[in-house]
Parts: structure tokens; C-alpha cells; sequence
């Protein structure tokens, strides 16, 4: 039987594509960040791309005015900026208030590109590397709230997996809102588990646990990982009660990465 | 006869992927994206001359796609590679033409796509809850079947595009 023309060349692409999934993610992911880098320039607004096209003085009062024109429009760029540096001063006055321990640090980064072109990946590139003291697995916050971890270092850019990945596990605390009676809220030790989805859940969660719809999610404390105690992570938005000793409850996060452009990645600093 | 060039076409896949993630990044229907990708997989496919070159391109736009991925190189080139195959050993009896011939290619693919991904996922790095995978393969499926038909036609009859 005479073999068909596509099934020559699909082999041999079918073979290299394998072999390269089978490569280290260390080995691939590298070369990816540095063409995501290449995207940078469009993730800037649409402004400050005719920021050079202007200048030369001219006396004339039309020219006048544009310098004027110019001037002012600067002004509000200043004006944006100051804005910005206010807040990374209190994304970071946040941060600290929250990581008491000294030998932690805090690097500002860049968000770079903000979706993964995988539907079932949530991740985010942002624009600080090895440079500058990055490693996998540290955690990366926003103010208060823990939204990842550093998934793939490059030398200028790196990948983080928010919360919501498939690829993140912490372990958390539910803490139930405070009931009117005045007793304690309770607390719930679980693990957050990213879905892929717009949320993530909770596990080994016992299904009698006190923390229900509403409840706050924060982060408890891991030491080998460096993360503290206390950073919010989201709300429980929703509690399926599946067969079994466990309860499944949904978790929004408080953070939604299309309205942020600057996070923070915490470093240890060690002496 | 080549009835299309296969960099033409990459570079319309790079500027589709470009868009997917900047302009188009936020529209999703239930969590999911309009695939671009796999639409220029099913123009590939269903408008080569020879099968060879439909699958160098399926090929070259999934790894157009796995690097802008946190997922493991090759992925969508595989899975892609495998969409171009199975549709140009269809060919023969699919009157490509038809714009629900269009739609339905590029549907099915899209959802095929999307659980071949998902497996992937689940399998290299964390699982993926069954029902969002079905859910959002279906209306990945769903919203590529609708654009499929008007950009394979944009591409093929604005042939300045692709030649």
C-alpha cells in the first residue's frame, strides 16, 4: 500500500516536538522570557510611544503654544509618576507592616505581560531576573496580598504563577467572619490549591469547618518557603460539599493582576 | 504549487498571538479565549497544496504559541501538528469553501485543542477540575467556530496576505 505524503513529514515534527517537552523547563523557559520582553513595548500606553517625535523651540506663537501644550501634558506625566511611586511607597508600606521578619527584603518589579497564552495556565511576566536577585519560588506580592510565586527565572525577566495556577499549592488559613455573639472567629488550617480557573480552592479543609462563605483567606506561616504569616490571599466565595470528610471551598482572590503594574518580590537576605 | 507562504503565514500567526494576549487578552466567555491560532491551523490545512507545508505550519504555530506559554516546549506544536494532520487527511471530503465547513473545522479543532491542552496541563503540572475543562473547551470551541469562517475567508481571498 502506497503511504500517503503528510504522514512523512508529521513524524519527524511529532518526534522534535516531544523531545522538546521533554527538555528541562530551566532549559526552555530562559529564551521564552527574553522574546516575552519583546512585548514590553506595547504593554506601555499608547502615549508615551510619540513622547520623542516632539521638541525644537521655535518662536513662532503656534509653536508657543504646542510648547506650552507639551509642557503641561509633561506635567501630568509627572503628576501620573508621582502617583505611581505613592503607590509601590505603600504597596511596600503594606508589605512591611505585614513580614516582620528582618532578613526578608522586598524587590519592585514591572509587570510586563500579563496573560499566558495557554488558557489553562495563569501566569504573568514580569520584568526583574537574576539581575537582580531573583530565584524560583519566592513569593511575590501585591501590598499585603501574596498573588504568586516566581515560576522561571531569566537573566532580565521572569514568569510567575499566580495563586490561581494549576502549579500552586500554600497553605492557608480560613478565618471565619466574627460572629455577633462575640465568640472568637474560627480558624481553619487547609491548603490553596490554584484551579486555572478564576478561582482556586481550598483543601484538606475537615467538611465541620467554621469558615464559610465570606470567610478570609490568609496565608500561614511557612518558614522553608518564606512566606509569612497574614498575607491575604482571597474570599470564600462558595463551599461545595463533596462525599467524604472534606469540604471544597472556592477562593476568590482580592487581586485581580489586569489592574496591577508593579508587584513585589519577596527575597530573603541572608548575612 | 504552494498556494500560500508558510512565513507569511507565521507572521500573521506571531501578530494573531500578539493580539490574543494584548488587545484581546480580556475577552474571554466563560474563562475562555477566541483561539486565532488554531484558525490559521485550519486555513494551513484546508488550503495547502501539498499536506507537507500545512504541517511544517501547523507545527511552527504551536511552537509559535508554547512560547508565550509557561507550559513545556512543544506542547502546542504537538497538539497542532496532530489538528493539521487529521484535517488534511480529511480533505478530501471536506468542501472547504463552505463557511460552515470553515466554522466547523475550526470549532472541533479549538475544542480538541482545548482538552488536549488541559490533559497536558494536568499532567505536567497540576489538575485541572473536569468541569471548567469541559465548560471553557466548549466555548473555546464555540467562539473559534465563529471567527474561523470570517478570518480563513479574509485570508483567503485577500491573497496579498498570505502570498
Amino acid at each position: 500500500m502506497r503511504r500517503r505524503r503528510g504522514t512523512l513529514a508529521a513524524g519527524p515534527l511529532a518526534a522534535v516536538s516531544m523531545a522538546l517537552m521533554a527538555l528541562p523547563a530551566a532549559w526552555t523557559q530562559p529564551p521564552r522570557l527574553v522574546l516575552s520582553g519583546v512585548l514590553s513595548p506595547l504593554a506601555r500606553p499608547p502615549s508615551s510611544l510619540g513622547r520623542g517625535l516632539t521638541g525644537g523651540a521655535t518662536r513662532s506663537a503656534a509653536e508657543l503654544q504646542r510648547d506650552l501644550d507639551y509642557e503641561m501634558s509633561r506635567n501630568l506625566e509627572k503628576d501620573a509618576k508621582i502617583a505611581k511611586l505613592q503607590e509601590q511607597l505603600e504597596a511596600v508600606t503594606a508589605a512591611r507592616q505585614t513580614i516582620r521578619d528582618p532578613k526578608l527584603t522586598t524587590v519592585l518589579a514591572g509587570v510586563v505581560v500579563q496573560t499566558d497564552s495557554s488558557m489553562w495556565r495563569r501566569t504573568f511576566v514580569i520584568d526583574a531576573g537574576s539581575t537582580r536577585g531573583i530565584r524560583q519560588g519566592q513569593p511575590v506580592l501585591w501590598h499585603n496580598h501574596l498573588i504568586g510565586f516566581v515560576g522561571v527565572v531569566g537573566p532580565w525577566s521572569s514568569r510567575v504563577a499566580l495563586i490561581t495556577d494549576p502549579k500552586v499549592v500554600v497553605g492557608a488559613m480560613a478565618v471565619a467572619r466574627a460572629t455577633s455573639g462575640g465568640s472568637l472567629p474560627g480558624r481553619d488550617l487547609c491548603v490553596l490549591e490554584g484551579t486555572g480557573g478564576a478561582m482556586a480552592s481550598l483543601k484538606w479543609a475537615s467538611a465541620d469547618a467554621t469558615a464559610g462563605d465570606g470567610a478570609t483567606v490568609v496565608t500561614s506561616p511557612d518558614p522553608h518557603r518564606g512566606i509569612p504569616e497574614g498575607l491575604l490571599l482571597g474570599r470564600v466565595t462558595g463551599v461545595s460539599r463533596v462525599r467524604g470528610p472534606f469540604a471544597c471551598p472556592q477562593v476568590q482572590p482580592f487581586v485581580d493582576i489586569r489592574g496591577v503594574d508593579s508587584v513585589l518580590v519577596l527575597v530573603r537576605v541572608d548575612p | 504549487m504552494k498556494s500560500y507562504g508558510s512565513l507569511r503565514l507565521l507572521a500573521i500567526g506571531a501578530a494573531a498571538l500578539v493580539l490574543e494576549m494584548t488587545l484581546l487578552a480580556d475577552v474571554a466567555w466563560a474563562g475562555a479565549r477566541p483561539d486565532l491560532l488554531v484558525s490559521l491551523v485550519a486555513f494551513a490545512a484546508l488550503f495547502a497544496a501539498e499536506p507537507s507545508p500545512a504541517l511544517a505550519s501547523a507545527w511552527a504555530l504551536g511552537l509559535l504559541r508554547d512560547l508565550a506559554t509557561a507550559g513545556p516546549l512543544g506542547q502546542y506544536a504537538l497538539i497542532y501538528l496532530v489538528i493539521g494532520w487529521t484535517i488534511t487527511g480529511l480533505r478530501p471530503v471536506l468542501f472547504r469553501e463552505h463557511p460552515f465547513t470553515q466554522a466547523a473545522v475550526g470549532g472541533i479543532a479549538a475544542g480538541i485543542a482545548g482538552l488536549a491542552s488541559a490533559a497536558c496541563t494536568s499532567a505536567f503540572t497540576g489538575g485541572v477540575p473536569l468541569g471548567m475543562c469541559l465548560v471553557r473547551s466548549g466555548s473555546s470551541a464555540a467562539v473559534t467556530a465563529l471567527l474561523a469562517p470570517f478570518l480563513i475567508t479574509l485570508l483567503a481571498r485577500v491573497r496579498f496576505l498570505v502570498r
